[in-house]
C-alpha cells in the first residue's frame, strides 16, 4: 500500500467515527461546534501520531504482558503534555473542550491503532497511520460540529448565520431548534451522517 | 517485567514533567491576560491594582482595587464564583465603580446548559440588564442579598434557567460582600442572619482564621499578581501590592433561597464553611 | 453552600445522566447493551470499578498530587489505577462468576478504557468534592450507567424485530434511539 493510500484509508475506508466506530465520548461531545470539534480532532491526531511513533520505536523493548499498561503510560504521558500545550497557547478552546482532553487517554481510537498498527510497523508508518486516522477523525468531528451548529445555534465556525426572527419583545429568536447543541442532537446527528458516509462510502 | 513499566513511566514522567516546567510560565501568562481582559471590561479607564484576597464560604474571592492616572480609585472588580451553577462553578468578574453603582459583569467560567444558562454570558443578558448601573443596594433584597423576581427579589432571570439564574445571583452577591468589606473596610452584617448555624465554622475563631489566612495566601498566590494595564493602551507601570486584607470566613445564611435541595435536605447544610 | 447529597445523586442518575448527557461511557453503551442481562452485570462490574477507583484517585489526589505539586500527573496517575483496578476485577469475576465473565467478554477490559470511569474520576476533583461526596457522586454516576444501558437494551431487544432499512441498521439506529431517549432524560432538567 503506497503512503498515500495509508493516509486515505484513515480518511475513508477505516474512518473511526463512522465506520470503526470508535472514540464516540468526544465525537458526541465536544461537537457542540465546528471548531471545538475540529480543535478536539486536532488534539487528538497529536496524541495519536506522537504515541503511534514512540510506541513503534519501543515495542520490541516491551514484555507482552505488560504490553497495554506501557502503551497507557506513553498516551497518557503525551495527553497530558498536549493539554498543558493548549492550556498555555489555546486557552479558550482548552476551557471550551473540557474534560474531554484528558479523557482522549481513553480514546479507543489511539489504544486500538497502537496495538493494531503501531506495534507491528515501522515508525514512519505508524506516523503516515496516525496521520491519516487522525485527519479522517479531525473531518468527521468537524462535519459533525458543523452541522450540528448550523442547525442549533445557527452559526458556522462563529459566525452567525441570522436565520433568526423578532418576537414581540424586540428579542431576536433563532429558528433553530436548540437541540442540536444539546445531548440528542448530537446522537441523531451522528447516526444519519453515518448513514449517509457508508452511502457514499459505498461508491 | 515491572521494572520496564516503571523505567517507562519514570522516562515519561521526566518528559511530562519537563513540559510542565516550559508552559508554567505561558500557562500563568495566560491566566493573566484572561484577568487583565476582564477588568478592561469591567471597569472604567485605569492604571494600577491593589489585590485583595478575600474567602468567602470556602469560596476564593479577589477583589482588584483599580486606581486611575490621578491616583484616584476608579473602582473596584471582584472575582467571584459560585459553586451552585446548574452545571457547577460559574467564575465572573463584577465591577463597582466608587460609589458602588455596578459598571459592568464578566462571566469568565460556565458550563450551563447551551441556549439556555449560557445566556448569562451574552452581552445584553436579562440578569445583567437588571444590575448594570444600579447601585445594589437600591435594589429589592431578599435577607439583604439580590435575588430573582421568583424569590421575592427583581432581578430578572432567564428563561428556563431558574437554577442558572440563581447562581448567578449568587456569585453577585459574594461580589458585593467583597466590595462592602475593602471599600468599606467593614464586615457586613446579613440583614436578618438569625439562623446562623452555630456548628458551622462561625466567624473569625481565631484558630480557624489562621488556617484560612494560609489559604487566602494560597489564593493570592495563585491569583496573577502583575495586572496593571491601561485601557487601549499596553501597560508599561506594574505596581502591585499584595495587600493581604485578612481573611473573612462571612457566614451562609442558613435560609437559602435556591431550589428543591434546600427543601428536601435542610440537615444537609451542617457541612457549610466546614472546609 | 455544597450539594447535599440528594441533589448530588438525583443529579448524577437522572438530570446529567453521564451517558444521555455528559456523553461518557458511550462505547460500551452502544456495544454491550444489546441484551438485558449483560448490561446489568456490566453495570454492576462499572459501578464496582468506579466506587473504589473514585476513592483510591481521591486519597491520591489530596495525598500525593497536591502536597507534591505533581497535579499535572493527574491523568497518568488515575488512568493507571483504573487499569489495575479492572485487572483486579476480571480475577475475582473469573473465580466468582465465570458465566458473566464469558459474558462480559472483551467489554470487560474495556471498562479500562470506558471514559465515564475516567471521567468521573476527574469531574469528582474538578468539583471539589470531598471524599463522601465523590463516592456518592460516582456510585450515583455508576448507577445512571447502569440505568441507561439497561433502558437502552430493553430498547434495543425490541428493536431486533423492526424493520429497519439497511442503511440504518446496527449503529445508526441505536444513535438515533440514543438520541430520542436522551431527549426524554431531558426532562428531569428542572429536577434538581
Amino acid at each position: 500500500m503506497s503512503k498515500f493510500q495509508l493516509i486515505l484509508s484513515g480518511i475513508v475506508r477505516n474512518n473511526p467515527t463512522f465506520v470503526l466506530v470508535l472514540g464516540m465520548c468526544p465525537t458526541l461531545g465536544t461537537t457542540t461546534s465546528a471548531v471545538n470539534g475540529m480543535g478536539m480532532g486536532l488534539a487528538t491526531m497529536a496524541v495519536l501520531i506522537l504515541s503511534n511513533i514512540v510506541i513503534s520505536l519501543i515495542k520490541n523493548l516491551i514484555p507482552d504482558k505488560v504490553r497495554i499498561p506501557a502503551f497507557i503510560v506513553v498516551i497518557a504521558s503525551f495527553v497530558t503534555i498536549i493539554q498543558m500545550l493548549m492550556q498555555a497557547f489555546v486557552p479558550v478552546l482548552y476551557a471550551a473542550l473540557g474534560v474531554f482532553i484528558p479523557l482522549i487517554v481513553v480514546n479507543c481510537i489511539i489504544l486500538g491503532r497502537a496495538e493494531a498498527f503501531a506495534s507491528k510497523h515501522g515508525a514512519f508508518d505508524a506516523a503516515l497511520d496516525g496521520l491519516g486516522i487522525g485527519l479522517g477523525f479531525t473531518l468527521s468531528l468537524t462535519v459533525i460540529g458543523a452541522v450540528r451548529e448550523v442547525l442549533g445555534s445557527g452559526a458556522i465556525f462563529g459566525y452567525p448565520l441570522h436565520l433568526t426572527y423578532l418576537d414581540a419583545a424586540g428579542n431576536e429568536l433563532s429558528y433553530m431548534p436548540l437541540t442540536f447543541v444539546l445531548a440528542p442532537g448530537a446522537f441523531i446527528v451522528l447516526g444519519y451522517l453515518m448513514v449517509l458516509f457508508n452511502k457514499l462510502a459505498k461508491k | 517485567m515491572v521494572a520496564v513499566l516503571f523505567t517507562i513511566t519514570l522516562i515519561t514522567s521526566a518528559g511530562v514533567g519537563v513540559v510542565n516546567r516550559i508552559t508554567e510560565e505561558p500557562i500563568a501568562r495566560a491566566k493573566a491576560a484572561a484577568v487583565v481582559e476582564a477588568l478592561n471590561k469591567v471597569l472604567p479607564p485605569f492604571e494600577t491594582t491593589v489585590t485583595d484576597s478575600l474567602t468567602i464560604d470556602g469560596l476564593p474571592i479577589t477583589v482588584y482595587t483599580a486606581t486611575d492616572a490621578a491616583g484616584d480609585v476608579a473602582g473596584y472588580a471582584v472575582q467571584t464564583a459560585t459553586k451552585n451553577g446548574f452545571s457547577g462553578m460559574i467564575r465572573m468578574m463584577v465591577g463597582f465603580a466608587p460609589d458602588g453603582e455596578v459598571v459592568n459583569i464578566d462571566v469568565l467560567e460556565q458550563n450551563e446548559t447551551p441556549g439556555l444558562g449560557t445566556k448569562m454570558a451574552d452581552e445584553d443578558n436579562p440578569l445583567l440588564g437588571s444590575i448594570r448601573g444600579k447601585r445594589l443596594e437600591t435594589m429589592r433584597l431578599v435577607d439583604g442579598r439580590l435575588a430573582v423576581v421568583k424569590d421575592g427579589g427583581d432581578v430578572d432571570a432567564l428563561t428556563a434557567a431558574t437554577i442558572s439564574s440563581r447562581a448567578y445571583c449568587d456569585a453577585v452577591n459574594r461580589a458585593w460582600m467583597a466590595y462592602r468589606s475593602v471599600a468599606t473596610g467593614t464586615v457586613p452584617t446579613d440583614v436578618a442572619s438569625g439562623a446562623t448555624d452555630a456548628a458551622s465554622g462561625a466567624t473569625a475563631a481565631s484558630g480557624e482564621n489562621a488556617d484560612h489566612a494560609d489559604e487566602a495566601s494560597g489564593a493570592a498566590n495563585r491569583t496573577p499578581d502583575s495586572v496593571a494595564d491601561r485601557r487601549g493602551r499596553v501597560g508599561d507601570r506594574t505596581d502591585i501590592r499584595d495587600r493581604e486584607a485578612g481573611s473573612r470566613i462571612v457566614n451562609r445564611n442558613a435560609r437559602e433561597a435556591d431550589g428543591f435541595a434546600a427543601d428536601k435536605e435542610p440537615g444537609a447544610r451542617k457541612g457549610d464553611g466546614n472546609e | 453552600m455544597e450539594l447535599s447529597y440528594f441533589a448530588i445523586i438525583i443529579g448524577a442518575i437522572f438530570v446529567n445522566n453521564v451517558v444521555l448527557a455528559q456523553f461518557l461511557g458511550i462505547c460500551p453503551f452502544l456495544g454491550v447493551s444489546s441484551k438485558v442481562e449483560t448490561s446489568l452485570g456490566m453495570g454492576a462490574a462499572v459501578t464496582f470499578v468506579m466506587a473504589i477507583a473514585s476513592v483510591v484517585a481521591w486519597l491520591i489526589q489530596t495525598y500525593v498530587l497536591v502536597p507534591l505539586h505533581i497535579e499535572y500527573m493527574q491523568t497518568i496517575v488515575f488512568i493507571l489505577v483504573i487499569a489495575a483496578l479492572v485487572q483486579m476485577v476480571e480475577i475475582i469475576l473469573k473465580k466468582v462468576s465465570p458465566s458473566l465473565y464469558q459474558a462480559l467478554g472483551i467489554f470487560l477490559p474495556l471498562i479500562t478504557t470506558n471514559c465515564a470511569v475516567l471521567g468521573v474520576a476527574i469531574l469528582m476533583i474538578q468539583k471539589e468534592f470531598d471524599l463522601l461526596q465523590s463516592v456518592t457522586y460516582s456510585v450515583a454516576t455508576a448507577l445512571g450507567f447502569g440505568l441507561a444501558l439497561v433502558l437502552f437494551a430493553g430498547i434495543r431487544e425490541r428493536l431486533e424485530f423492526e424493520d429497519v432499512p439497511e442503511a440504518f441498521r446496527g449503529v445508526p439506529v441505536a444513535l438515533i434511539t440514543a438520541g430520542i431517549l436522551a431527549m426524554a432524560f431531558m426532562g428531569f432538567s428542572g429536577l434538581v
